[in-house]
């Protein structure tokens, strides 16, 4: 190992905490007569204070896209910024702040993988995941659980029967047959969503979205702004997206405020 | 679809300090709100003060996990934050001359642990945006392996593995090049 390489593992050791107080003793008095040690780690230091400059600036910038994209109210919705208030309680229990150690993360492979999908702040871009790509990592058919009649046949037995069976083409074709109740219209849009046919989604859960006396009619906002995003309105997802992360009741708040942050 | 909204403080902070440092969004997203709350009710920050501390807070939060200044968590996270971002905030109402809260500092000893050198950022801005190029101008190779290595403090032996070099002496050699092409960089604009 040639002497630079050498002096560098030295330096990186000593800057990064990981020396004992007995090496450290002797680093530092090797630097007091090895000049080229000494340059060497100023350089370091230098390169390190540069890193830590940059590297905050890009996670600032990083929190404040964050804070915008979940936090931000829309300008037309009219609604106002929900301020979850809670008292901020100190616990009586102590947060132990410990002198630097040495340290070495031995990661797992799980957690290696991570890193190539999250190495350095400033490679942490926007998703490059396209609308339907967001659509199909979002989107699983709404279950049905209802306990189906198998020895009657009745065209609605029929298409549930499909729904349940996941063949979302017949059991599309069939639902959309049906007398016009929200609940059938609610099951066809998703077999709709599942069959390609986001227009068609779109136009049966718009009204569902907004009636306030059906059951599901927070999943029917959650899955427009789906079928929108399969439609590559970006836009008109994300201003439902954002009323339901900023619904504190809502059973999807969560999904959709995650779903934010990769638009 | 994410698991990130499931995890307790505790299970948060340590996969951050394992090296999963997206996790910091979800840490965002879950004490922002109670913070910048708490700040312009009981510390008279304006909304844009409080959101810009609790930004700062949670920098050195990360910071102080990835140089083992915080190695375990015996208080909630949020307790860890407000701390230090109430500090950042009396520092800002100070700068603006502010009325001073009446409140009582009654969580010293969590700031006091603090590193208090967070207020010895670099002030001087020329300084500053000289490094900022400096780094913008490095290629993403060498900024990877020098922010990897130097900013989230990952041994070699990951970031061999991650960036996919052959041993852990290539990744010494590379890291070494980039340090010397960053210094060029930098004290040739600052020339």
């Amino acid at each position: 190992m040639e002497a630079l390489e050498k002096n560098q593992i030295d330096i990186d050791r000593y800057l990064l905490g990981e020396m004992s107080e007995v090496e450290r003793t002797m680093f530092m008095d090797r630097m007091k007569t090895d000049r080229e040690l000494a340059e060497q780690l100023a350089d370091t230091q230098l390169a390190m204070e540069i890193i830590d400059v940059a590297e905050d600036a890009a996670l600032k910038e990083h929190l404040k896209t964050l804070d915008k994209t979940v936090f931000t109210q829309t300008a037309d919705s009219g609604s106002t910024l929900k301020v979850v208030r809670s008292e901020a309680t100190m616990e009586a229990s102590q947060a132990k702040v410990v002198p630097m150690n040495p340290m070495r993360r031995y990661l797992s492979i799980a957690a290696t993988v991570l890193l190539v999908l999250a190495a350095g702040w400033f490679l942490l871009q926007p998703s490059s995941l396209s609308n339907q790509d967001l659509f199909a990592e979002n989107f699983a058919p709404f279950p049905n659980q209802e306990v189906l009649d198998r020895g009657e046949q009745d065209d609605r037995q029929s298409a549930y029967y499909a729904y349940q069976s996941k063949d979302y083409e017949q059991a599309y074709e069939l639902l959309i047959a049906l007398p016009e109740d929200n609940g059938n219209q609610f099951f066809a849009a998703q077999a709709a969503l599942a069959t390609d046919r986001a227009t068609k989604a779109k136009e049966l859960l718009a009204p569902l979205a907004a009636d306030a006396d059906f059951a599901l009619q927070q999943e029917s906002e959650w899955h427009l702004a789906l079928a929108h995003l399969q439609l590559d309105e970006r836009e008109a997802a994300q201003a439902i997206l954002r009323e339901i992360s900023r619904d504190n009741n809502h059973s999807r708040q969560r999904d959709a405020t995650v779903l934010l942050t990769k638009f | 679809m994410s698991t990130a909204h499931t995890l307790d403080d505790g299970d948060l902070f340590d996969r951050i300090k394992a090296g999963e440092h997206q996790l910091i969004d979800e840490l965002y997203r879950r004490h922002r709100e109670p913070f910048v709350t708490y700040a312009t009710g009981r510390l008279m920050a304006n909304e844009e003060d409080a959101i810009d501390c609790f930004q700062e807070s949670v920098i050195v939060f990360y910071k102080n996990v990835v140089s083992g200044k915080l190695t375990e968590l015996s208080c909630s996270i949020s307790t860890y934050l407000f701390a230090i971002g109430k500090r950042m905030v009396y520092k800002k109402n100070s700068d603006r001359r502010r009325e001073a809260p009446t409140e009582v500092d009654d969580d010293r000893q969590y700031a006091d642990e603090v590193d208090m050198s967070i207020f010895d950022r670099i002030d001087d801005d020329h300084r500053r945006q000289q490094m900022q190029a400096a780094m913008g101008k490095l290629g993403d190779a060498c900024r990877q392996i020098l922010t990897l290595s130097y900013y989230h403090r990952y041994p070699t032996e990951s970031i061999q593995t991650t960036l996919g070099f052959s041993s852990p002496g290539a990744v010494r050699i590379k890291k070494m090049r980039c340090l010397q092409q960053l210094k060029q960089l930098f004290t040739t604009q600052a020339a």
